[in-house]
């Protein structure tokens, strides 16, 4: 799994480690059941805070795609694999959305219409 | 050039049959036939041969690894593998032949000959491993390095970016190889076996373990490898070492079967293998190579190339600390 941060861009650098590790899980890079690096060690090798690696996998978690047991560390969760590429299309269809001036109501309506 | 190809292709191959042979010659006349050829744990000689077909033993194998060291030195690439694979035969078989010999000497029967115990064999082991060591240093000056190819693979890491890469490989079957030892070490035990063999099976079940899977990582500053399930050993491989990298296939058998084989103080040489497949040649900046069998080696291969034409850190990127 690579895992590449830009301090340059626009984003914040725990969106993008989340991003990174998100798309690792989508495309099959790493299977459910596998270890995330320990956040101290994936911190230490891009040299950022830990809590911005911490604040990532949080957010992984909240999404379903990983669990954070203790004393197992982080693994990619049963459904990672098809849920990760979920998640993925419905980022950038918010994304999409904010873009052209749309609401999240009027957005979860349109989807609501189409289920 | 030339004459360390003499060396090591005529002088110190024929030093090792000579020594094998010329011990045989000897003392033809005062060895018993048949001859002492096997002792048991405790020392005492407990296996025999006919004179002229250990005679014919010691002499071939030897004569066999002359020939192996004599055809490395007509190879460009690999010429310090089969180098120190033939000397390391060669002295091995050359020191156990004399060991047998003097054992044997004046013995009236097999029976008789003088003890040999596991010190004296693990001696012979060193020796034959020194002189691998210092034959293929010798020999890796003869190597010809290939050309670094134009197209290394990258990553396209930008100036501004940061990158972790993490991967590794497992082998399964290795995992039940090392259960089985662990098995018959437990048997050994409970039916009362000498510590050795419990030992050994011990050991054993445990150095298998250690290489039925490996994690590579590969930061900015280094390549690291940890071993087997528990991640410990580790052992790492700093940036500024590394020359380039390339993706390979790997094949166990061309590296010496499974495991960590070679090495890169003594040998100039290593391999990290716990499987057949996708691996990662490393190209160090002091001619030596190390070899890791991991997958996803590609990625890998382009990451350490993009650090290395960089090899100028930066500062951390973010000092705010979030709460």
């Amino acid at each position: 799994m690579l895992i590449r941060i830009d301090a340059a861009a626009n984003t914040d650098l725990h969106e993008q480690i989340a991003a990174q590790v998100r798309r690792a899980i989508s495309s099959g890079k790493v299977a459910p059941g596998d270890q995330l690096p320990p956040a101290r060690e994936l911190a230490a090798s891009l040299a950022v805070n830990m809590h911005t690696v911490l604040r990532a996998y949080a957010a992984l978690r909240d999404e379903g795609l990983v669990e954070m047991r203790r004393g197992r560390g982080v693994t990619i969760a049963d459904a990672g694999t098809s849920r990760a590429r979920v998640v993925e299309l419905a980022r950038e269809l918010l994304g999409e959305a904010r873009r052209h001036g749309m609401t999240l109501r009027e957005l979860s309506k349109l989807l609501e219409e189409l289920a | 050039m030339k004459s360390t190809r003499i060396w090591l292709g005529v002088v110190v191959p024929v030093a090792w049959v000579a020594a094998a042979v010329g011990a045989f010659a000897a003392t033809w006349t005062r060895l018993p036939d048949p001859l002492a050829t096997h002792w048991g744990l405790s020392g005492t000689p407990n296996g025999s041969m006919p004179k002229l077909a250990a005679f014919v033993l010691f002499a071939g194998a030897t004569v066999l690894a002359a020939i192996a060291a004599r055809v490395a030195m007509h190879r460009e690439r690999g010429i310090a593998q089969l180098a120190g694979a033939a000397a390391f035969g060669g002295v091995l078989f050359a020191a156990l032949g004399v060991v047998t010999v003097v054992a044997n000497l004046d013995a009236p029967r097999w029976q008789d000959a003088r003890a040999v115990g596991i010190p004296l064999a693990l001696a012979c082991c060193a020796l034959a491993w020194g002189a691998a060591a210092l034959v293929s240093r010798a020999a890796r000056t003869l190597e010809r390095t290939p050309a670094a190819t134009s197209a290394l693979p990258s990553i396209g890491l930008g100036p501004t970016e940061r990158a972790v890469w993490s991967a590794g490989a497992k082998n399964r079957a290795l995992f039940v190889v090392a259960l089985f030892v662990a098995v018959g070490g437990v048997t050994a035990w409970a039916s009362g076996g000498s510590w050795i063999e419990v030992g050994t099976c011990a050991a054993c079940a445990v150095l298998v373990t250690g290489i039925t899977e490996i994690h590579v990582r590969v930061d900015e500053r280094a390549l690291r490898i940890a071993f087997g399930p528990l991640r410990f050993p580790r052992m790492s491989i700093a940036v500024d070492r590394i020359e380039h990298a390339e993706k390979m296939t790997v094949a166990p058998m061309a590296n010496g079967g499974w495991g960590y084989r070679g090495s890169l103080t003594a040998f100039g040489r290593a391999a990290v293998v716990v499987r057949g497949g996708e691996g990662l040649r490393l190209a160090l900046r002091d001619h030596k190579t190390m070899i890791v069998t991991v997958d996803d080696a590609e990625t890998g291969a382009g990451l350490i190339n993009d650090l290395v034409s960089r090899r100028t850190p930066v500062g951390p990127l973010d000092t705010t600390k979030h709460e």
